[in-house]
């Protein structure tokens, strides 16, 4: 083997070995940080997602545990603990929506549905991560769209769509995402399949 | 104040400064990284973040590439180029979640598409290969700013027009009726036509 190959191997070894280092030094130092911020984004999503102020807490963790009552006891769904969050003064409660109940265009929507304590009309939507067409679908994430779905109806299901169907309710309706028809609809599909899995566990709560 | 203006057009860091942020400007001149500006500038906050990851990332790479230039053998220098790229772009997303979760969501996808800007190999290849860490770096700085120059003037006027809003700010009145299409690929090439032919009849800048 001439110089030339045995030198382009060391370079190799040498390039390869540093980035690996580089890439498991910056995993090490973040990957806890990482989990929490992830742990934290949950707890503040469900709790705004209950219409509390947060502003003015400094220890979320332990104002979460005041406030939410997390029941996870009961029922799993693809290897995966199902978990209800429910206020504990007004017994609203919030489920988890994701890739387990279906997804979007390019692939999972995952957030939370607070239903009132009726279990039926919407207290609030949140989505934590998509991966949808930027300036498009990924709408679907904009206060104007997700705020148009409080005080809408789940049942018998709701609808998003451009026009209203005529054998749809005010109620159960949703004007779509404008450009993003796909995305509306999957979104849509989404919601109904994760209220349709919780509700007899909700009934039984 | 003429004599510095003068005497700045003789130093070196400036010439690479003015060259990778008019002159040789990534996208207009050169034409590269068209692929991700079509897709992220449909929206300024978009454009802006991945701006700044983009120059980011081409800062770092071109300077880690200029630091070991002697030592890459020639045949294995693309490879070398896109382990840097690659290993910077996951370290810089990792830090990203760990420290600003936000901005980190907000750019979603974006960060690993710095991975295929063609700006980042290309500053590589065309500069750091070739010339000292100092002046890859103002080099590298400069195409990312160049780029990010682009990339907001035509989030602007796609934003505008799609949205009504810039910044998520509406700016259009009620009776506005989005022109959709621009927030879409095809709209993006028609606003990025545009403005290519604008600047290089401003810049006299004719291709034989």
């Amino acid at each position: 083997m001439n110089k030339v190959y045995q030198k382009m191997i060391v370079f190799v070894l040498i390039m390869g070995t540093t980035a690996g280092g580089l890439l498991v030094g910056a995993d090490l130092l973040t990957k806890n940080q990482i989990q929490q911020n992830q742990v934290t984004l949950r707890q503040r999503t469900i709790l705004q997602s209950h219409d509390y102020d947060l502003s003015s807490v400094s220890d979320l963790a332990s104002y979460y545990d005041e406030k939410i009552e997390v029941n996870q006891s009961f029922a799993e769904y693809k290897d995966e603990a199902i978990l209800i969050y429910r206020d504990r003064e007004s017994q609203d409660v919030t489920i988890a929506f994701d890739k387990r109940f279906g997804a979007g265009v390019w692939g999972p929507i995952v957030g939370y549905l607070t239903l009132e304590s009726d279990l039926v009309t919407i207290k609030s939507v949140a989505i934590i991560s998509q991966k949808e067409t930027p300036g498009l679908g990924a709408k679907v994430t904009t206060a104007v769209f997700l705020n148009s779905l409080v005080g809408k109806v789940m049942e018998p299901r709701l609808v998003i769509d451009k026009v209203q169907p005529d054998n749809i309710d005010d109620l159960n309706y949703v004007t779509s995402i404008v450009g993003a028809t796909r995305t509306s609809v999957a979104f849509q599909n989404l919601l109904n399949s994760t209220y349709a899995f919780h509700l007899p566990l909700l009934e039984v709560l | 104040m003429k004599k510095f203006l003068v005497r700045l057009n003789y130093k070196k860091w400036f010439n690479v400064l003015r060259d990778g942020i008019a002159r040789n400007n990534p996208i207009v001149v050169t034409v590269l990284g068209i692929c991700s500006s079509l897709a992220v500038a449909n929206m300024v906050e978009n454009a802006i973040a991945m701006g700044i990851g983009v120059t980011l990332v081409t800062m770092l790479s071109s300077a880690f590439i200029a630091l070991i230039r002697n030592l890459i053998p020639s045949q294995v220098r693309m490879v070398t180029y896109m382990v840097v790229i690659s290993t910077f772009t996951i370290v810089f997303e990792m830090f990203l979640k760990a420290l600003t979760p936000e901005i980190a969501e907000r750019l979603g996808a974006y960060v690993g598409l710095i991975i295929t800007n063609c700006i980042v190999m290309g500053r590589a290849e065309a500069f750091a290969v070739k010339n000292p860490v100092r002046y890859s770096t103002i080099d590298a700085f400069a195409s990312g700013m160049g780029y990010t120059f682009v990339l907001i003037v035509m989030s602007v006027i796609r934003e505008l027009l799609s949205n009504g809003s810039i910044l998520n700010i509406q700016l259009l009145g009620a009776d506005w009726i989005n022109w959709t299409i621009f927030a879409i690929a095809p709209g993006g090439f028609f606003v990025i036509s545009l403005f290519i032919w604008g600047l290089r009849v401003w810049l006299k800048y004719y291709e034989e």
